[in-house]
């Protein structure tokens, strides 16, 4: 029956059928063949799939993104940026990789950072001489960052699943992400020089002062997110909400560039994008019953796993296995079905549970944008005139240095065990 | 050959866990392992209220379920989770294992589930970022809580904001202090790290945190009785040892607790008489949800067992 | 006759969601506004945002279906000789078609399933039934859409001008 399965899934997804109804069909028509569980199953995991506050901040930076970007808010703070860094080699790249550091503290959530990223960076990317296929394979893969710099949804998700501490993960991933973005960062700096993107002159300081001017409730997004969020006052999901009120405060009252009704029409825009997005979820969700329900997941890890017992060979197993996972499954339905197992194994031969949880966050992060099932690739599809395909191609260069960055992760440990160490004795 | 899947929501080194396990092995034993049993643990199926859902229409065969989760399905089951209503262990355990507890699980049946016995995280106790002596202190804080309406209304009555949280993203609302306090058993605030950024952790046993065994009643009633009875038996057995291994943790928890920088007071003797004071108006807000003649049952029986010195 | 209903039903979809994404945003600020600034604020405010985005969710892809924008994986048919293409096309609505038929049937029966037993929401103590009930509307309205989609494919006509709220 699993044969009968991953064939339908596999023939489904080929043949180009909406992905939502490939994963949840592929799974009716099995239980149907079999006759094992209720149908009901299907319908109550599409509901609960996506039932949970956490992605709720998917939609809200949807429409921060989306109204910014009609309000005239992104096109200020890149023309400040670029002000700023545009002078460098590399320059917009560079910009576009410290953004997603920047959102990816904002919130917990990768595809929400490749959204309030994407929408202001990619067509300034694509006007300043950046290859199309370069600019959208270095938002989807930056945008991924969201989930390994804290505050991480997915690193709640194996704390959860494992016990350990939420605060050491959080640290942790501050380390790691350092690393991630900085090799993006080498690479934009490499692709900027090969293919002679102009420099733009450096700026006067009136014009710098101009520009921050002109910027100025732009950047107050960051400001606004982030004082809340550290400052105590609202949650990161509700943080989402909260830019959404902002942005759409000084699209609609201070800038004045666009009528309510075209304002309205990038909330009716928004909605429509967030279902694009969500309804895929719901239906991982019911893939991620089925694969749990049967086993079939553990099944596969400790096949894998039967293979070796130095924590060296077995990170690299750990890593393989987590990497062809995340092709076809979400970051947080990789935490839980496979997260507890890992944990475990990794605790006979002496892995770090922490250490250990960066690494799977950090390949669950790359899971984001490798086709198939890629998050970001799909958000990132929902951006200007960008098909699925040009987003896959994108990517590709972008996961080989993605998968250096897990390398260096992987195997110098202190890079982010340094940071928990100080701060929590006794790790 | 039988699976039965087994859902519960905490991670696998905890007491629920273990007893679990031990079930499956006597249900494996008994029927000469014509049934399996196949935890999920960490709500890998899915979480508590979703899980009840799946049992009613068979697609998952037994779980253990927080009863506050079990009051969406029916109102009696929030009894436990009544603030100050059991004084000691023993007594919630003779009174969930009476005909109080018999009266709840019956009422399962009514809502597609086979009620069987009772399990627990034990008493819950507060955290915050304040030293807490009496109800007063609670006074104007943001506490977070679950979305149980008798939880949200035991803080309401001591004059608390509370504020419904994700159990998932209630780590970093404490730590960003978006809200002050929250409550939990042990098990969950040493799970959580919760006392990693909380300045305080009150033993004070508020309210007792019980679990309902269950089966899918479509499940259980395709079964032939004599199965059903070793079901029934096995999971009743393996409920005083979920139990002791509770207490077991529980001291282990503390030290854990102790050995960080939270200070960890007990709630003192003398101070429990203005809680009680505080929080009698949930148990009148409730009376009706819940059936006056069970509560009054509960209050004779909690009386009775007291007197006996329990 | 019959595409003014037509536009007016894809109107009312669109105005539907684009208010409740728009009232989730605004019940969020504005509990966070009374528990910040006056230290009260509602309970079940992430509860009813919850389920407003799940609404938004089964009733926007009845919207994407309309403006063909849900995603998959569709080099295939690109790769095809077109009469190809076409067939497989056909044959790929046929699916979503049964999908969402089989979709709506076990969801209907879910939900009295649901209603039978009572069960209520956590916060608001709502008839979960209600809640649920968006994805039978959703699966039915997307059923329809793909309907028409497979219809135009057949007759080979092409999608009449739509209103454009969406660019
Ligand atoms: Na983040
Ligand atoms: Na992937």
């Amino acid at each position: 029956m699993n044969a009968i399965f991953f064939s339908l899934l596999g023939l489904l997804l080929a043949s180009s059928t909406p992905i939502f109804i490939a994963l949840a069909g592929a799974v009716m028509i099995v239980i149907w063949l079999d006759g094992m569980m209720p149908m009901a199953i299907v319908v109550e995991r599409m509901f609960s799939g996506i039932d949970s506050f956490a992605l709720m901040a998917i939609p809200f930076f949807i429409l921060t993104g989306n109204l910014m970007g009609v309000g005239g808010l992104s096109r200020r703070i890149v023309g400040f940026a670029d002000l700023l860094v545009g002078r460098l080699t590399g320059g917009l790249g560079i910009t576009t990789v410290c953004s997603c550091m920047f959102f990816g503290a904002i919130s917990g959530s990768s595809p929400a950072t490749v959204v309030a990223v994407g929408n202001i960076l990619y067509p300034a990317l694509t006007d300043g001489g950046y290859k199309r296929r370069f600019s959208i394979g270095l938002i989807v893969a930056s945008g991924s960052l969201g989930i390994i710099i804290p505050p991480s949804v997915v690193m709640i998700v194996y704390a959860a699943v494992t016990g350990v501490s939420v605060g050491a993960l959080f640290m942790a991933g501050v380390g790691a992400g350092l690393v991630y973005a900085l090799v993006f960062i080498a690479y934009a700096v490499f692709h900027a020089r090969r293919h002679d993107i102009p420099r733009t002159p450096p700026p006067t300081w009136g014009q710098l002062w101009q520009g921050l001017k002109d910027a100025s409730w732009g950047l107050g997004v960051p400001v606004v997110i982030l004082g809340g969020i550290y400052g105590g006052i609202f949650t990161p999901t509700e943080a989402a909400a909260v830019s959404v009120v902002y942005a759409g405060f000084v699209s609609a009252v201070i800038y004045r560039e666009k009528t309510p009704r075209e304002l309205f029409a990038a909330v009716a825009g928004s909605a429509a994008t967030t279902a694009q997005v969500m309804i895929i979820l719901s239906a991982a969700g019911v893939l991620a019953w089925y694969l749990t329900s049967q086993g079939l997941a553990v099944a596969i890890a400790n096949t894998i796993l039967s293979f070796s017992d130095t924590p060296t060979e077995l990170f690299l197993l750990i890593n393989v296995a987590v990497l062809v996972a995340g092709m076809f499954l979400d970051a947080a339905s990789i935490m839980v079905i496979l997260g507890p197992l890992l944990y475990k194994v990794g605790l006979t031969v002496g892995i770090d549970p922490v250490h250990l949880g960066v690494v799977l966050t950090v390949n669950g992060a790359i899971g984001m944008f490798t086709p198939p099932f890629g998050l970001n690739l799909f958000v990132a599809s929902s951006l200007g005139n960008v098909t699925y395909e040009q987003a896959v191609r994108g990517s590709l260069p972008f996961i080989g240095l993605a998968l250096l960055a897990l390398g260096v992760v992987t195997y110098v440990p202190e890079i982010s065990m340094w940071l928990p160490r100080l701060l929590y004795a006794g790790l | 050959e039988t699976v039965l899947k087994f859902h519960h929501d905490l991670p696998e080194d905890s007491a629920q866990h273990v007893a679990a396990e031990r079930f499956a092995e006597l249900v494996a034993e008994r029927t000469d392992g014509e049934i399996e049993v196949k935890i999920f643990p960490n709500n890998a199926l899915a979480d508590d209220v979703q899980a009840v859902q799946q049992m009613q229409f068979g697609a998952i065969e037994g779980a253990i379920i927080p009863t506050a989760k079990l009051s969406n399905f029916k109102p009696e089951l929030q009894l436990p989770d009544l603030p100050f209503l059991f004084p000691t262990p023993a007594i919630a355990h003779a009174v969930l294992d009476g005909e109080v507890g018999e009266a709840l699980l019956d009422k399962l049946g009514e809502v597609g589930l086979e009620g069987v016995t009772f399990w627990e995280s034990g008493f819950k106790q507060f955290t915050c970022n304040n030293p807490v002596d009496s109800p007063d202190d609670f006074s104007g804080r943001k506490v977070r809580v679950m979305e149980s309406p008798i939880i949200i209304s035991q803080f309401k009555a001591m004059g608390a904001t509370p504020v419904p949280i994700a159990f998932s993203e209630t780590y970093t609302a404490l730590q960003q202090r978006v809200v002050d306090c929250q409550e939990n058993p042990f098990v969950s605030i040493v799970n959580m790290k919760f006392h990693e950024v909380q300045s305080d952790v009150i033993l004070s046993n508020h309210a007792y945190l019980g679990y309902a065994l269950v089966f899918s009643k479509m499940w259980f009633d395709k079964l032939d009785p004599e199965t059903q009875e070793i079901l029934r038996t096995a999971a009743r057995e393996v409920t005083p040892f979920q139990r002791e291994e509770t207490a077991r943790r529980e001291a282990g928890y503390i030290d854990t607790i102790n050995e960080g920088q939270a200070t960890l007071t007990e709630l003192a003797a003398d101070a429990r008489p203005a809680f009680e004071e505080a929080t009698r108006s949930v148990h009148d807000e409730f009376r009706e949800a819940i059936g006056g003649d069970l509560i009054d049952q509960a209050y004779a029986e909690i009386e009775a067992l007291k007197g006996a010195g329990q | 006759m019959f595409s003014k209903l037509d536009k007016a039903l894809a109107h009312l979809e669109e105005v539907f969601i684009a208010i409740l994404l728009g009232s989730a945003s605004v019940i969020l600020f504005a509990n966070v506004v009374a528990r910040y600034g006056f230290n009260t604020g509602v309970v079940w405010a992430e509860e009813v945002v919850r389920y407003q985005i799940i609404w938004l969710v089964f009733i926007g892809s009845s919207v994407a279906v309309r403006k063909g924008i849900h995603i998959g994986i569709d080099a295939l048919p690109q790769v095809l000789p077109a009469p190809l293409a076409h067939a497989l096309r056909v044959a790929v609505l046929c699916i979503c078609v049964l999908f969402c038929a089989a979709l709506l049937y076990y969801s209907i029966l879910l939900v009295m399933q649901t209603r039978a037993f009572g069960q209520k929401t956590s916060a608001m103590q709502m008839p979960f039934w209600i809640v649920q009930l968006a994805i039978p509307i959703g699966a039915g309205l997307m059923g329809l859409r793909f309907s028409q989609a497979l219809f135009r494919t057949l007759t080979r006509t092409r999608p009449q001008a739509e209103t454009q709220l969406i660019n």
